[in-house]
């Protein structure tokens, strides 16, 4: 139950980020991605002190409970599928300017556009878990 | 500057919340692998997962009374390319093995090399299809 709590709470602050941070903009997204035209770098603002603070964090969490805080890493295997995968995820992020955690903050937009990104998302995971399964055991 | 403020805070709340949830429940956070559990009907492993899922949605419930603005811009594409970059990023994230929360938030900040490699992808393909989609070299 507990761990419900604070997922749910971790759930709830992470969709206030999104939306306060301006990731939930997809123009503000695509200003950002848009290197040769009007740059918008405050996104680099958003990622910094997200990065610092996990890495200061888990680190001081580790120093401190050496135990219960170890360094945890499942790496993917840096091969082909993951070179595709992460190309196709880029390309479609910068179609949109969204990415999955975004998708879901703005569902309360409530128009028919936001629902068929949310739908689709989904059904792109959906057959990718799928494929994945059954061609390569799930990796 | 008023846009710098909301970077900075945005950025704390996300690094914040992540970081609660890998002390708090001993995971990372990653809302496409979130979400893959949750549509891949392996229920038992979405487990408090779909507690996080519900608390996003409550967030976005409030935000269309707290904070409107922040999720009422239209998408700006025609729907066959909404559905099209959703599929993208849909399956390009559970094959890619994470998206930009997984890999460029917590990956990144526990200096996993495969996390570096995939956001220096998404980004540098993301700025080449921003860039053909405007015009490219005309």
């Amino acid at each position: 139950m507990k761990r419900n709590l604070y997922a749910f709470l971790a759930g709830a602050t992470f969709a206030f980020g999104l939306a306060v941070s301006g990731m939930s903009r997809p123009s503000k997204v695509r200003g950002f991605l848009d290197f040769f035209g009007d740059w918008d770098i405050t996104l680099l603002f958003v990622l910094g002190p997200a990065v610092g603070i996990y890495l200061l964090g888990t680190r001081l969490a580790a120093r401190l409970y050496p135990k219960r805080f170890a360094r945890q890493s499942d790496p993917e295997p840096l091969n082909a599928r993951f070179f595709v995968g992460c190309l196709l995820f880029g390309v479609g992020w910068g179609m949109v300017g969204l990415c999955p955690g975004p998708a879901m903050v703005i569902l309360g937009q409530g128009s028919v556009p936001v629902f068929l990104f949310f739908g689709f998302l989904l059904l792109g995971i959906f057959l990718a878990d799928r494929a994945l399964e059954r061609f390569s055991g799930g990796r | 500057m008023e846009d710098y403020l909301s970077a900075l805070i945005g950025g704390t709340l996300l690094g914040g919340a992540a970081l609660f949830l890998r002390l708090a429940l001993g995971y990372p956070l990653g809302i496409s692998g979130f979400l893959s559990k949750a549509v891949s009907f392996r229920l038992a492993l979405a487990d408090w997962r779909w507690s996080f899922l519900a608390g996003m949605l409550a967030a976005a419930i409030a935000l269309v009374w707290i904070y409107p603005q922040s999720i009422s811009e239209p998408l700006g594409v025609e729907l066959w390319l909404v559905a099209v970059a959703a599929l993208l990023v849909g399956g390009g994230a559970r094959i890619a093995g994470g998206c930009t929360s997984g890999h460029s938030l917590c990956g990144m900040g526990n200096l996993d090399v495969d996390s570096v490699v995939a956001t220096v992808i998404f980004i540098l393909s993301g700025v080449l299809t921003v860039f053909l989609m405007e015009g490219g070299l005309q």
